[in-house]
Protein backbone atom coordinates (compact mmCIF):
# COMPACT_ATOMS: atom_id res chain seq x y z
CA UNK A 1 0.00 0.00 0.00
CA UNK A 2 2.74 2.82 1.02
CA UNK A 3 4.70 1.67 -1.71
CA UNK A 4 1.38 1.93 -4.24
CA UNK A 5 0.80 5.59 -2.39
CA UNK A 6 4.84 6.71 -3.55
CA UNK A 7 4.37 5.62 -7.16
CA UNK A 8 0.97 7.24 -7.31
CA UNK A 9 2.64 10.63 -5.52
CA UNK A 10 5.62 9.80 -8.04
CA UNK A 11 3.13 10.09 -11.02
CA UNK A 12 1.52 13.22 -10.00
CA UNK A 13 4.74 14.82 -9.36
CA UNK A 14 6.08 14.41 -12.99
CA UNK A 15 2.56 15.13 -14.38
CA UNK A 16 2.93 18.39 -12.84
CA UNK A 17 6.78 18.69 -14.21
CA UNK A 18 5.57 18.41 -17.74
CA UNK A 19 2.21 20.71 -17.60
CA UNK A 20 4.93 23.33 -16.59
CA UNK A 21 6.50 22.71 -20.11
CA UNK A 22 4.83 25.15 -22.38
CA UNK A 23 5.42 24.31 -26.30
CA UNK A 24 6.39 26.88 -28.36
CA UNK A 25 4.49 28.70 -31.32
CA UNK A 26 6.33 28.07 -34.82
CA UNK A 27 5.47 30.69 -37.92
CA UNK A 28 6.09 28.30 -40.92
CA UNK A 29 5.73 28.67 -44.77
CA UNK A 30 2.22 27.10 -43.90
CA UNK A 31 1.51 30.03 -42.03
CA UNK A 32 -1.78 31.95 -43.25
CA UNK A 33 -0.62 35.42 -43.32
CA UNK A 34 -3.65 38.27 -43.41
CA UNK A 35 -2.66 41.85 -44.28
CA UNK A 36 -4.10 44.63 -42.29
CA UNK A 37 -3.86 48.42 -43.71
CA UNK A 38 -2.66 50.02 -40.33
CA UNK A 39 0.88 51.19 -39.42
CA UNK A 40 2.70 48.28 -37.97
CA UNK A 41 2.57 50.43 -34.30
CA UNK A 42 -1.17 50.30 -34.35
CA UNK A 43 -1.38 46.10 -35.69
CA UNK A 44 0.98 45.71 -32.75
CA UNK A 45 -1.72 46.99 -30.15
CA UNK A 46 -4.47 45.37 -31.80
CA UNK A 47 -2.83 42.13 -31.17
CA UNK A 48 -1.73 42.70 -27.79
CA UNK A 49 -5.36 43.59 -27.04
CA UNK A 50 -6.32 40.51 -28.63
CA UNK A 51 -4.48 38.31 -26.20
CA UNK A 52 -5.99 40.07 -23.34
CA UNK A 53 -9.51 39.91 -24.64
CA UNK A 54 -8.83 35.90 -25.44
CA UNK A 55 -7.28 35.24 -21.96
CA UNK A 56 -3.68 35.70 -22.49
CA UNK A 57 -0.83 37.15 -19.95
CA UNK A 58 1.36 38.89 -22.30
CA UNK A 59 4.67 37.72 -21.87
CA UNK A 60 6.67 39.26 -25.05
CA UNK A 61 5.87 42.31 -26.43
CA UNK A 62 8.14 43.56 -28.70
CA UNK A 63 7.05 45.78 -32.41
CA UNK A 64 7.35 42.73 -34.62
CA UNK A 65 6.44 39.77 -31.94
CA UNK A 66 4.26 39.51 -29.46
CA UNK A 67 3.26 36.49 -27.40
CA UNK A 68 0.89 35.47 -24.40
CA UNK A 69 -0.03 32.51 -22.45
CA UNK A 70 -2.93 30.93 -21.09
CA UNK A 71 -2.74 30.87 -17.23
CA UNK A 72 -4.02 26.78 -16.49
CA UNK A 73 -6.71 26.10 -14.87
CA UNK A 74 -7.87 22.79 -13.20
CA UNK A 75 -11.44 21.13 -14.16
CA UNK A 76 -13.34 18.56 -12.55
CA UNK A 77 -12.46 16.65 -16.13
CA UNK A 78 -10.45 18.15 -18.85
CA UNK A 79 -9.38 22.07 -17.14
CA UNK A 80 -7.83 24.32 -19.75
CA UNK A 81 -5.38 26.81 -20.40
CA UNK A 82 -1.42 25.84 -20.72
CA UNK A 83 -1.46 27.39 -24.45
CA UNK A 84 0.72 29.73 -25.76
CA UNK A 85 0.24 31.89 -28.62
CA UNK A 86 2.66 34.06 -31.11
CA UNK A 87 1.85 36.94 -33.32
CA UNK A 88 4.57 38.01 -36.14
CA UNK A 89 4.37 41.26 -37.49
CA UNK A 90 5.91 42.44 -40.50
CA UNK A 91 6.03 45.80 -41.77
CA UNK A 92 5.20 45.80 -45.67
CA UNK A 93 4.78 49.73 -46.28
CA UNK A 94 3.95 52.61 -43.92
CA UNK A 95 0.64 51.59 -43.68
CA UNK A 96 1.01 47.92 -44.46
CA UNK A 97 1.43 44.95 -41.82
CA UNK A 98 1.25 41.40 -42.61
CA UNK A 99 0.05 39.29 -39.35
CA UNK A 100 0.62 35.76 -39.00
CA UNK A 101 -0.67 33.88 -35.86
CA UNK A 102 0.38 30.42 -34.44
CA UNK A 103 -1.16 28.43 -31.08
CA UNK A 104 0.95 25.69 -29.30
CA UNK A 105 -0.18 23.27 -27.02
CA UNK A 106 1.13 21.55 -24.69
CA UNK A 107 1.63 17.93 -24.27
CA UNK A 108 -0.26 17.56 -20.83
CA UNK A 109 -3.87 18.88 -20.76
CA UNK A 110 -3.87 19.33 -24.43
CA UNK A 111 -7.64 17.78 -24.59
CA UNK A 112 -8.52 21.12 -22.86
CA UNK A 113 -6.22 23.39 -24.97
CA UNK A 114 -7.92 25.18 -28.34
CA UNK A 115 -6.19 26.72 -31.26
CA UNK A 116 -6.75 30.18 -30.80
CA UNK A 117 -5.69 31.75 -34.27
CA UNK A 118 -8.88 32.58 -35.30
CA UNK A 119 -10.03 33.80 -32.48
CA UNK A 120 -7.33 36.37 -32.17
CA UNK A 121 -7.58 37.34 -35.89
CA UNK A 122 -10.99 37.98 -35.15
CA UNK A 123 -10.46 40.49 -32.39
CA UNK A 124 -8.00 42.03 -34.17
CA UNK A 125 -9.57 42.79 -37.13
CA UNK A 126 -12.57 43.81 -35.19
CA UNK A 127 -10.17 46.90 -33.03
CA UNK A 128 -8.80 47.55 -36.55
CA UNK A 129 -11.91 48.47 -38.58
CA UNK A 130 -13.16 50.36 -35.80
CA UNK B 1 1.37 7.23 8.76
CA UNK B 2 -0.83 5.77 5.73
CA UNK B 3 -3.52 8.18 7.24
CA UNK B 4 -1.40 10.85 7.55
CA UNK B 5 -0.16 10.32 4.10
CA UNK B 6 -3.91 9.86 2.53
CA UNK B 7 -5.06 12.96 4.42
CA UNK B 8 -2.06 15.09 2.67
CA UNK B 9 -3.34 13.69 -0.76
CA UNK B 10 -6.84 14.84 0.14
CA UNK B 11 -6.13 18.15 1.29
CA UNK B 12 -4.09 18.55 -1.50
CA UNK B 13 -6.52 17.26 -3.95
CA UNK B 14 -9.31 20.20 -2.59
CA UNK B 15 -6.40 22.94 -2.83
CA UNK B 16 -5.91 22.26 -6.31
CA UNK B 17 -9.89 22.04 -6.98
CA UNK B 18 -10.39 25.48 -4.85
CA UNK B 19 -7.18 27.13 -5.63
CA UNK B 20 -6.49 26.96 -9.68
CA UNK B 21 -10.17 26.38 -10.28
CA UNK B 22 -10.54 30.08 -11.08
CA UNK B 23 -8.31 33.00 -12.94
CA UNK B 24 -8.81 36.84 -12.92
CA UNK B 25 -6.76 39.19 -15.27
CA UNK B 26 -7.44 42.61 -15.46
CA UNK B 27 -5.89 45.85 -16.93
CA UNK B 28 -5.99 49.14 -18.41
CA UNK B 29 -4.55 51.12 -21.71
CA UNK B 30 -4.21 54.58 -22.36
CA UNK B 31 -6.09 55.91 -25.39
CA UNK B 32 -4.03 59.02 -25.10
CA UNK B 33 -0.48 59.73 -24.59
CA UNK B 34 -1.42 62.05 -21.33
CA UNK B 35 -1.24 60.13 -18.45
CA UNK B 36 -3.37 61.06 -15.26
CA UNK B 37 -2.25 60.69 -11.46
CA UNK B 38 -4.33 57.22 -10.01
CA UNK B 39 -7.99 57.87 -8.22
CA UNK B 40 -7.26 56.93 -4.61
CA UNK B 41 -8.52 53.85 -3.18
CA UNK B 42 -12.37 54.10 -2.34
CA UNK B 43 -13.19 56.60 -5.08
CA UNK B 44 -16.20 56.05 -6.02
CA UNK B 45 -16.40 55.69 -10.23
CA UNK B 46 -19.59 55.90 -11.73
CA UNK B 47 -20.88 53.52 -14.52
CA UNK B 48 -23.21 54.11 -17.13
CA UNK B 49 -24.70 50.99 -18.77
CA UNK B 50 -26.32 50.82 -22.07
CA UNK B 51 -25.83 53.55 -24.41
CA UNK B 52 -26.01 55.65 -21.45
CA UNK B 53 -23.63 58.41 -21.54
CA UNK B 54 -22.78 61.53 -18.55
CA UNK B 55 -24.29 64.43 -18.86
CA UNK B 56 -20.96 66.50 -18.04
CA UNK B 57 -18.45 66.78 -20.90
CA UNK B 58 -15.91 64.43 -20.78
CA UNK B 59 -12.78 62.92 -22.83
CA UNK B 60 -12.13 59.44 -23.10
CA UNK B 61 -8.54 58.49 -21.72
CA UNK B 62 -8.51 54.89 -20.81
CA UNK B 63 -9.48 51.41 -22.13
CA UNK B 64 -10.29 48.92 -19.69
CA UNK B 65 -10.34 44.96 -19.78
CA UNK B 66 -11.59 42.38 -17.25
CA UNK B 67 -11.28 38.48 -17.84
CA UNK B 68 -12.62 36.11 -15.83
CA UNK B 69 -12.67 32.04 -16.52
CA UNK B 70 -13.86 29.16 -13.92
CA UNK B 71 -13.64 25.80 -14.98
CA UNK B 72 -16.53 23.48 -12.86
CA UNK B 73 -18.68 24.99 -15.59
CA UNK B 74 -19.41 27.82 -13.27
CA UNK B 75 -20.13 31.26 -15.07
CA UNK B 76 -19.08 35.07 -14.46
CA UNK B 77 -21.61 38.25 -14.87
CA UNK B 78 -21.02 41.37 -14.61
CA UNK B 79 -21.30 41.83 -11.03
CA UNK B 80 -18.38 39.68 -10.63
CA UNK B 81 -16.02 41.90 -12.77
CA UNK B 82 -17.62 45.36 -11.92
CA UNK B 83 -14.78 45.72 -9.04
CA UNK B 84 -12.25 44.94 -11.10
CA UNK B 85 -13.50 47.14 -13.47
CA UNK B 86 -13.98 50.14 -11.09
CA UNK B 87 -10.42 49.00 -9.77
CA UNK B 88 -8.65 49.48 -13.43
CA UNK B 89 -10.64 52.60 -13.90
CA UNK B 90 -9.15 54.50 -10.84
CA UNK B 91 -5.38 53.30 -11.48
CA UNK B 92 -6.11 54.96 -15.33
CA UNK B 93 -7.04 58.33 -13.45
CA UNK B 94 -10.80 57.52 -15.21
CA UNK B 95 -13.94 59.46 -13.35
CA UNK B 96 -16.37 56.96 -14.65
CA UNK B 97 -16.69 54.11 -16.87
CA UNK B 98 -18.94 53.84 -20.46
CA UNK B 99 -19.11 52.03 -23.43
CA UNK B 100 -19.10 48.40 -21.27
CA UNK B 101 -19.30 45.46 -23.77
CA UNK B 102 -19.26 41.79 -22.14
CA UNK B 103 -18.48 38.77 -24.75
CA UNK B 104 -18.85 35.04 -23.18
CA UNK B 105 -17.86 31.49 -24.15
CA UNK B 106 -16.64 28.66 -22.99
CA UNK B 107 -13.69 25.69 -23.58
CA UNK B 108 -14.82 22.72 -22.45
CA UNK B 109 -15.79 22.70 -18.89
CA UNK B 110 -14.46 26.19 -18.77
CA UNK B 111 -16.64 29.21 -18.70
CA UNK B 112 -15.04 32.66 -20.09
CA UNK B 113 -16.56 35.87 -19.26
CA UNK B 114 -14.68 39.26 -20.67
CA UNK B 115 -15.69 42.18 -20.68
CA UNK B 116 -14.10 45.74 -22.21
CA UNK B 117 -15.14 49.34 -21.12
CA UNK B 118 -14.01 52.73 -21.35
CA UNK B 119 -12.79 55.26 -18.74
CA UNK B 120 -13.67 58.70 -19.01
CA UNK B 121 -12.48 62.10 -17.47
CA UNK B 122 -14.53 64.93 -16.84
CA UNK B 123 -13.33 68.24 -18.03
CA UNK B 124 -15.29 70.36 -16.23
Amino acid sequence: MKRHVVRVMLFGLILAMMAGCASTPVASDATPVTVFEQPIVQVQKAAVDALVVTGFDVTKQELTYVEGFRPRKIGLFVGSGGETVGIWLTEQGSNQTAVKVDTARSFTGIVGQKIWNTDIMNEMTKSLTK
Amino acid sequence: MKKTILSTLVLCLVALLTISCASTQSRYSMLMADSYSAKPEGYDIQTFYDDDIPQRPFIKISRLDVHLEKTHFIGSSLNDALPDLKKQARLSGADAIIDIKETSSMVGETKIYHVTATGIRYTQ
